[in-house]
């Protein structure tokens, strides 16, 4: 197979854009779909500050890679959650950390074992939550720490178009009108919390993952083990399953869903009244200074991971 | 027929095969994986030769 645009021996065939490339050009093809991405959504300007939040994955360091090859202003930040299974936390890190060096990128660590002793694994076992909610909420607020502490304008995160199409397949399963109002690549920045934008939507897994290898980027290659069997993988596998019979499904049916997206914002009466009862004013989290809408002014985060200041503070009031 | 080693197992091939019939042998659908041989990703009309060292990478991740 040769590469349509110069002749040369090609190394992957998209079948979604008709197109067989060789690496240099494969490499132009994905970093001007991250380009038009970024365009295409408002997400940022070149004279902004992006923090990307780096989990050592094929994902974000591509992402990481795309975005300091574009020009951007770029630093970013890794979230340590102490997973010991098969060293995946320590492995992460490293690989993130390697990467960030390589390309001369500021990285942040916050460590979930130094700042508070404990892992994800542990704190999930002693409060009996899943590990994916509290890793969920745990790193929604770090990302914000983050941001904050990187004087970043945005945040930018590694969720590609299999990612996007693989939650909006899910949420219309349900048929959850809240979650299909909020499935945008861009989230502005809101109550204090910053803007985060996901500038790989445009691109699948199989080429973010054919990015890695052609650019030499050393990943993860091994998942999450808290993420095997996950309902979100059945989806994807649906979807892949389609786009094997009909190339370009996967972005037809996110891209689509982005133009029309307004439908899921309407409001009806009901659910308006509803979030009139229940938005409260956001303040500062009473431990971390951090927005928060919790009534008694701690913020989840701290309600979770520093007991001992809740007991103080509630024993002062 | 060739022989190959598919993630470090070695297989039995007729010669002539490609990434293509390997990933219908395998049962793989070929929007989920990458194969790299000899250490180069490669296009599914790539004909294997004897003693290639193919890695399936898959790309699929859980989010």
């Amino acid at each position: 197979m040769k590469c349509r645009i110069c002749g040369k021996p090609a190394v992957i065939k998209l079948r979604a854009h008709n197109i067989a490339l060789c690496p240099e050009h494969f490499v132009e093809f994905v970093q001007k779909q991250t380009a038009k991405a970024i365009k295409h959504y408002k997400m940022f300007e070149k004279e902004d500050h992006i923090a990307v939040a780096v989990s050592g994955g094929k994902d974000s360091l591509a992402l990481l890679d795309i975005l300091t090859e574009l020009g951007y202003k770029v630093s970013a930040f890794y979230i340590d959650l102490g997973i010991k299974h098969m060293d995946y936390s320590k492995t992460s890190k490293e690989k993130a950390q390697a990467f960030c060096e390589k390309k001369g990128v500021k990285c942040l660590v916050y460590s979930l074992p130094e700042m508070f002793g404990m892992g994800i694994d542990e704190a999930a076992r002693k409060s009996r939550r899943t590990p994916c909610s509290l890793c969920g909420m745990t790193k929604r607020y770090l990302m914000n720490v983050a941001a904050r502490d990187l004087e970043a304008d945005v945040i930018a995160t590694g969720h590609n178009l299999d990612d996007q199409a693989a939650a909006l397949f899910a949420n219309l399963m349900r048929w959850d009108v809240s979650y299909l109002a909020k499935g945008y690549p861009v989230l502005p920045a809101e109550h204090g919390f910053p803007k985060k934008v996901k500038p790989l939507v445009f691109l699948t897994e199989r080429e973010i993952a054919a990015y890695a290898i052609v650019r030499g980027i050393d990943y993860v290659r091994y998942e999450c083990p808290h993420s095997e069997g996950a309902r979100f993988l059945v989806y994807k596998e649906h979807l892949n399953a389609i786009e094997n019979m009909s190339p370009g499904t996967k972005r037809r049916f996110y891209q689509g869903y982005t133009e029309n997206i307004w439908r899921f914002q309407i409001e009806s009466p009901d659910q308006c009244e509803k979030k009139d009862e229940e938005e409260s004013p956001m303040k500062p989290c009473k431990i971390c200074g951090m927005p928060t809408a919790a009534e008694d002014g701690i913020c989840s985060f701290c309600r979770f991971w520093r007991p001992d200041e809740v007991k103080k503070i509630k024993g002062q009031e | 027929m060739i022989t190959v080693k598919i993630n470090g197992e070695e297989r039995q091939m007729p010669a002539k095969g490609t990434i293509r019939t390997l990933a219908v042998d395998l049962g793989l659908n070929p929007e989920t994986v990458l194969f790299v041989v000899n250490g180069m990703l490669q296009t599914e009309d790539y004909r294997l030769q004897d003693g290639d060292e193919v890695e399936v990478v898959s790309v699929v991740s859980g989010g």
